[in-house]
């Protein structure tokens, strides 16, 4: 997964499907008000199928999925098996 | 037993008869987990009361504005012991920035001018970071400031005085707090205990939280002072881990549960086979009660269809239509009564009218709240305020014996919500079918997201601060989305052109999502800036909000916005 197949998917659950909405690899997706808490729960699950990384209810952190960036680095991490 | 005339008395008569008892399990998302005993949770219950002291000298307003714990049990309890007027108001939630957070309690204090608000160290932290600690009259009490106690003599209480006020969020519903008497509270109890049986052998377990009426009253209120068992889940551990609801259902063997509509549909979505333990067992359940937005037949589809398999049953999922303004529920059905009427969808549209849909016909399909519980009356009026018989579309409006005492300190606006004979006009659409009452729409323009209710002015009033907005051209409303099982919340903003350079439109759009989630704790589904006068106005010259809803949903269907 990379960062352009991790936009689109935020875009289509979040953004009306609007590709070119202006996301930066830091954007809080929560506090800029992309997505709820509920909305990052349903992401993790999407990254689990793109990824194929398995995502339990306790990596579900701020410091995991805050931002794209964050996200990406999460799964570099998981990849690596950290 | 001689019945209680005041919650009061109901706790006293509680902590006498079994101080010993579980009062309530509370659950953290780290699973820590604290049963409290009735002695207990009154201890400190008394302790608050103490530090409040009597009501002797007028009675205070008292905001509990605490994370889920006993603490937030307590502080409410116990200012309702010493004959103040307690009303549950929502803390921080983690991602609020703390100046918005300032800004959102500053408006709160305005409003409601609460004498005391009981607020925990970090949240007072926060607020004194920002120069918020000194707010006139109000005095900021934390629980660690207040030592438990025992044997602290209640405040005598009358059965019609107010024993605490609802609110709902946002500067709309600050100002429409909904005020219930003992009377009326006692009264609802015994009126839905006997609709659903609820007694002694039931467990009830909950993540809701308690600023919303399901939460607050079915969940914490019924169940503490007629001496059910509860858990309570923290609300915002919940919703990272929504499969703990289906544990401690599992653990504690619990028997009812409420559910806002969308929560049927995101648990069948989000939970995981790996996140379910070895063995769940849901056959415990005997209800599960979906209420406080509109019942959708496919949430309740998805949720049988993913956990059928571990007990949840389709005859055990009913509905209630429920609303402060009469404590908690209007209606209530049955296990075994789940009903889904497929209406002719041509009569219903033109004539307002209900006829079942031969299945050669196009029909449109409703799910049934059930019949009104008792004390409560329902009926029927058209746009000019006149009854119609059942079968009709129109307005729900209803009365009985524990309607709200009214907004409090809002006679203004009790006055304009009622029709002459006791009647309160919900702002809801339905109509009664088989005694039985279906809800249709909404005449109000309340926005339902996830249970919690929003009033499009104050997300229209956030979202026109925003730079680069054009004041006074906006408009938010909500859609219902069947996606996620509740209402989308969508915001159309006009471009000021006066502002250079022009700023890009998805930039705003982005500034717009950010302080509507900041300042509302809600976020937009979506936001889009329009070009300037593409918004509609009204022949009286105000932004339409229906109008626009249709223009956008037109729009978006045909693929011009």
């Amino acid at each position: 997964m990379n960062e352009t197949q991790l936009h689109s998917v935020i875009c289509e659950l979040f953004l009306n499907g609007d590709s070119g909405f202006p996301l930066d690899g830091d954007t809080d997706l929560l506090e800029e008000g992309i997505c709820d808490s509920l909305g990052l729960v349903r992401l993790a699950q999407r990254i689990e199928q793109l990824a194929g990384v398995s995502i339990d209810d306790q990596d579900i952190t701020r410091e995991n999925m805050a931002s794209m960036g964050a996200i990406l680095a999460f799964v570099d991490r998981r990849r690596a098996g950290a | 037993m001689t019945r209680s005339a005041t919650l009061v008395d109901a706790l006293a008569r509680r902590l006498e008869r079994e101080p010993d008892a579980e009062f309530c399990r509370y659950v953290q998302g780290g699973g820590a987990v604290d049963t409290v005993s009735v002695a207990r949770v009154m201890q400190r219950a008394m302790g608050f009361a103490a530090r409040l002291g009597g009501a002797r000298d007028g009675r205070k307003i008292v905001g509990v504005c605490l994370y889920s714990g006993i603490e937030q049990h307590a502080a409410f309890l116990g200012a309702m012991w010493a004959g103040h007027i307690p009303t549950m108001l929502a803390p921080p939630s983690p991602r609020m920035d703390p100046a918005k957070y300032g800004s959102s309690f500053s408006r709160m204090i305005e409003h409601i001018r609460p004498d005391v608000v009981v607020l925990d160290e970090g949240t007072r932290q926060k607020l004194e970071g920002l120069g918020l600690d000194q707010f006139g009259g109000t005095e900021l009490v934390s629980p660690n400031e207040v030592p438990g106690r025992e044997g602290v003599p209640p405040f005598p209480a009358e059965p019609d005085d107010i024993a605490f006020v609802q609110h709902s969020s946002g500067t709309t519903g600050l100002q429409k707090g909904i005020a219930l008497s003992h009377r009326a509270v006692l009264a609802h109890n015994e009126s839905y205990r006997g609709r659903l049986g609820i007694g002694g052998g039931d467990t009830i377990v909950s993540w809701l939280p308690l600023y919303h009426d399901m939460g607050f009253i079915a969940c914490f209120v019924l169940p503490a002072v007629e001496g059910v068992r509860f858990v309570q889940i923290s609300p915002f551990d919940w919703v990272l881990r929504p499969g703990m609801l289906l544990e401690q259902i599992h653990d504690v063997r619990g028997t009812l549960c409420w559910l806002p509509n969308f929560a049927f549909q995101f648990l069948a979505e989000t939970v995981r086979d790996s996140q379910i333990p070895a063995g769940l067992d849901l056959r415990c359940v005997r209800a599960w009660v979906s209420s406080s937005e509109p019942v959708q037949h496919e949430s309740f589809e998805a949720f049988v269809t993913r956990f059928g398999e571990y007990g949840v049953d389709r005859h055990r999922l009913t509905a209630s239509y429920a609303m402060a303004e009469n404590v908690y529920a209007v209606t209530q059905s049955l296990p075994g009564e789940h009903r889904v009427l497929r209406v002719n969808r041509a009569l219903f549209s033109a004539e307002h009218r209900v006829e079942i849909a031969p299945e050669d016909v196009d029909g449109v399909t409703f799910v049934s709240n059930g019949r009104v519980v008792d004390g409560t009356e329902v009926a029927i009026i058209d746009s000019s305020e006149q009854f119609l018989p059942p079968g009709h579309v129109g307005e729900i409006v209803l009365r009985g014996t524990f309607k709200f005492s009214g907004y409090f300190r809002r006679d203004d606006l009790t006055s304009s919500a009622h029709l002459e004979g006791g009647w309160y006009k919900t702002g809801d659409l339905g109509f009664v079918f088989d005694a039985e009452v279906y809800v249709t729409g909404r005449l109000k323009d309340l926005i339902i997201i996830q249970g919690r209710n929003f009033y499009p002015s104050d997300v229209e009033a956030v979202a026109a601060r925003v730079p680069g907005v054009k004041a006074g051209r906006v408009v938010a409303f909500g859609i219902p989305d069947e996606r996620t099982g509740t209402e989308a919340l969508v915001v159309l903003a006009e471009l000021d052109e006066s502002v250079a350079p022009s700023p890009h439109p998805q930039r705003l759009a982005l500034a717009v999502r950010t302080s509507v989630a900041q300042e509302l704790d809600c976020t937009p589904n979506d936001v889009r800036i329009v070009p300037p006068r593409w918004l509609v106005k009204s022949t009286s010259g105000k932004l339409a909000r229906s109008e626009n809803r249709a223009k956008y949903s037109s729009a978006k269907a045909a693929g011009t916005l």
